[in-house]
């Protein structure tokens, strides 16, 4: 069990970069795509710490790019619902 | 706490799945615009993905297509990876499936479309197909 963790490279995030990549509209997500290519060269490599770096930097990107997304939403919906109300629509 | 958490996520997606089934993203002003279009004048690799998944939603999966590829494209495989990544205790067989899928070379080839996909679709002779 130990040495199958041993082999097994840390998350990389890549699913969820692709979902912030789509639907989030940020260069956010790629930044995590980017980390996520280092995480399994730098695993392989033998650089285990290096890897783990590289996965919390995707998980940072990916985060921020869903955070950034999601206050998007809210500054749109705000902007929707006040040029709504004065007849100003996008 | 994990199957309130559950609960929470079948609730919204079901709800975020009515709202796009039913509504066009193209008619009306309620969908948020996509805020990289909006400020640079460039199409990002999202754009689209609203109008995609109405049509997807609809079975229109021509239209989708020509919305935005790249979420067409990458819905069976980003699925599958959502499903892998929730199985308890994976054996070394699915590790090593989810390996090959999803990480290492499977990485670039995924980093290599999406950054071809964004210039070709703000190439004007090619922005058509993209």
């Amino acid at each position: 069990m130990e040495n199958q963790m041993l082999q097994t490279p840390p998350k990389n995030w890549l699913v969820q970069s692709i979902l912030v990549t789509i639907f989030c509209c940020l260069p956010f997500g790629i930044v995590g795509i980017i980390n996520a290519t280092k995480v399994d060269s730098l695993f392989r490599s033998g650089n285990v710490e290096g890897a783990n770096q590289a996965a919390a930097n995707a998980a940072k990107w990916t985060k921020i790019g869903f955070i950034v997304g999601i206050i998007w939403i809210v500054i749109y919906a705000i902007l929707m619902f006040t040029g709504a109300l004065g007849g100003m629509m996008i | 706490m994990r199957k309130a958490y559950w609960i929470v996520v079948v609730v919204i997606g079901v709800l975020l799945i009515g709202v796009y089934k039913s509504f066009a993203p193209a008619e009306y002003a309620f969908f948020p615009k996509c805020p990289f279009l909006l400020f640079s004048g460039f199409r990002c690799p999202g754009c689209g993905s609203q109008r995609a998944l109405h049509e997807l939603f609809n079975m229109h999966f021509a239209a989708a297509f020509q919305q935005n590829m790249l979420l067409v494209i990458s819905a069976p495989y980003i699925l599958t990876g959502m499903v892998i990544e929730n199985i308890k205790n994976p054996s070394a067989r699915l590790l090593q499936i989810r390996q090959h899928i999803f990480g290492g070379y499977a990485v670039w080839v995924v980093l290599v479309i999406v950054v071809s996909f964004w210039i070709l679709r703000n190439i004007p002779c090619f922005s058509p197909f993209f």
